[in-house]
């Protein structure tokens, strides 16, 4: 496919802004032993175990459909997307291409198996990640995932459509 | 001006020196104390402390006694006396402390140290001469979330805590079986130990570090809004607070009466004035002076097109076109810690601070 792909229109920077700097202040993480089970250390995000050590979750959305959730605590933040799905086909597409990833995420380190409900996908970003990868990276790959997420479903909505028609012709041929 | 040593690229979680600073004892995050000196220029390992079985939290080594103190997740706390070329541990005797203990910080005069854990218990612990173990003496009246910070007063006899339920909170740490003759100081009588003086409120952030400035007058900490909070003993009640524009901060230290400095999630550390008869707090520079580098240009600007093919290759670039602008700090990463490095004339001419990838910074203050 040799169809060029136009670059992200500047609507989306402000959003991509606030998105930027309210993940900069949620990733200040830092490792905190479990007060409630005796040598644990749970990422407090997950398990909610006391008020005090949550930080209040902030929803970033550009409109109805395209929002994202960041929750944060003393030592993890939970990222939640949910992603633009304008039509059934769409929806087919982000569902397949989620729960791909989903599946691998041993291997992606910071993503979650499960969706908090009514997102498309989630990561976990554990102090222990932060230990070992910079944190702007982590940031600006958040980011990236955002911008690219779209594209993809986009590519391959065009993908879908054109291998159909080009199916259909072949199939109607035998017709002519 | 600024030395950097680096351990690797395990996280120091905590970090101590001795008295000459010819050693340090580090924990990188596992469930040993090492300790490392410094031959021609070089930092050779010399000595590992393994007792405890999960991550230590915290290290203090006492200057003049030689003896360090070690906290971890195993809620357990040693003492280590160097005795024949080797650190031999001795158990704390910790009753009733079930969860991590936080911090540890040895006493000014060294006969006793503190620790806190994450069952809100601060203790107190001494030595028993008699029995030969080191006890340990519990305040009363707890905090209500976890012990994140200690500090000394430099009388020996009071002690600032800072907790995880956004206050901080100044204990009498007074402990007659060591022979402490209860003094009278600026911030109130002591007469028991462990009778809370004062309760300071951090409004909703949790305390990070506290640290009282060296004649014992003011106080000042750190939380996760942002905010340095300092307060004078001449007034209590009278909180002065500076609301940063910068990322929160987890460690302050005071370098003189009125100066002190800040470091954290900003990756520099930062110098502060505080003025406590006008009650303000000002900034007065960052320590760091290389500036942050413009960011590469990111993809997609306007007028640049990309095939799909060209936008998938853009996934194994090594270093993905940051928007943000890269930190060239010396720091890459959150500080953990700062310490007091080298003192001259009562004021703090070097200090060390500890990141979590695996350096420790020495930076020279003097002249600021």
């Amino acid at each position: 496919m040799t169809q060029p792909v136009p670059p992200r229109t500047s609507a989306h920077k402000p959003y991509l802004d606030a998105i930027r700097a309210t993940l900069q202040a949620a990733f200040c993480i830092e490792n905190f032993e479990s007060q409630v089970v005796e040598r644990h250390n749970k990422p407090e995000v997950e398990v909610k175990s006391s008020k005090q050590l949550l930080l209040n979750p902030v929803v970033i959305s550009r409109n109805q459909n395209e929002r994202i959730l960041i929750e944060g605590s003393v030592n993890s933040v939970r990222i939640s997307i949910a992603v633009k799905q304008a039509d059934d086909l769409e929806k087919i597409l982000c569902k397949r291409l989620m729960r791909f990833m989903m599946q691998r995420a041993d291997d992606f380190h910071i993503l979650r198996r499960k969706p908090i409900p009514e997102y498309d996908i989630s990561f976990l970003i554990t102090n222990f990640h932060a230990e070992t990868m910079y944190k702007h990276r982590l940031v600006d790959f958040i980011i990236y995932f955002l911008e690219e997420i779209d594209k993809e479903i986009s590519e391959m909505k065009l993908a879908v459509s054109s291998r159909a028609r080009m199916c259909a012709e072949e199939f109607l041929k035998k017709f002519n | 001006m600024t030395e950097v040593h680096s351990f690797g690229n395990l996280p120091v979680i905590a970090h101590a020196w001795n008295k000459d600073r010819t050693q340090i004892a580090v924990s990188l995050g596992k469930n040993d104390v090492r300790i490392y000196h410094k031959q021609a220029g070089k930092w050779k390992l010399m000595h590992t402390l393994t007792e405890h079985l999960s991550r230590v939290l915290a290290i203090d080594w006492a200057p003049k006694t030689n003896r360090i103190v070690s906290a971890s997740a195993d809620y357990n706390a040693y003492v280590w006396t160097y005795e024949n070329d080797t650190w031999k541990p001795q158990m704390v005797e910790l009753q009733r402390t079930s969860r991590a203990v936080c911090c540890a910080k040895w006493s000014p005069q060294e006969n006793k140290f503190a620790i806190g854990s994450s069952d809100k218990n601060v203790a107190i612990c001494y030595y028993e001469t008699e029995q030969r173990f080191w006890a340990a003496e519990m305040i009363k009246k707890k905090p209500k979330s976890t012990v994140t910070c200690l500090a000394w007063h430099p009388n020996n006899q009071l002690l600032a805590v800072g907790s995880c339920d956004y206050r901080v909170r100044i204990y009498t740490a007074a402990v007659k079986a060591v022979g402490d003759q209860p003094q009278p100081s600026k911030w109130g009588n002591i007469a028991n130990t462990g009778e809370l003086l004062h309760e300071f409120q951090s409004e909703s952030g949790w305390t990070h570090d506290v640290a009282f400035s060296p004649s014992g007058e003011n106080l000042a900490w750190v939380s996760h809004n942002s905010i340095i909070f300092a307060v004078s003993s001449k007034d209590p009640s009278r909180i002065t607070m500076e609301i940063t524009n910068y990322l929160p901060f987890r460690c302050i230290l005071f370098v003189s009466e009125s100066t002190f400095i800040v470091g954290g999630h900003e990756f520099s550390p930062l110098i502060y004035n505080y003025d406590d008869r006008r009650g303000a707090i000002e900034f007065v520079e960052k320590l760091d002076q290389q500036g942050a580098s413009t960011g590469r240009q990111a993809i997609g600007e306007e007028g640049e097109f990309y095939t799909p093919y060209q936008a998938s290759r853009l996934f194994d670039q090594p270093s993905m076109q940051t928007q943000s602008p890269e930190p060239v700090t010396t720091h890459q990463s959150m500080i953990t810690q700062i310490v007091p490095y080298q003192t001259e004339n009562m004021n703090l001419s070097k200090i060390s601070s500890a990141d979590l990838f695996g350096q420790v910074v020495i930076w020279n203050l003097s002249g600021k």
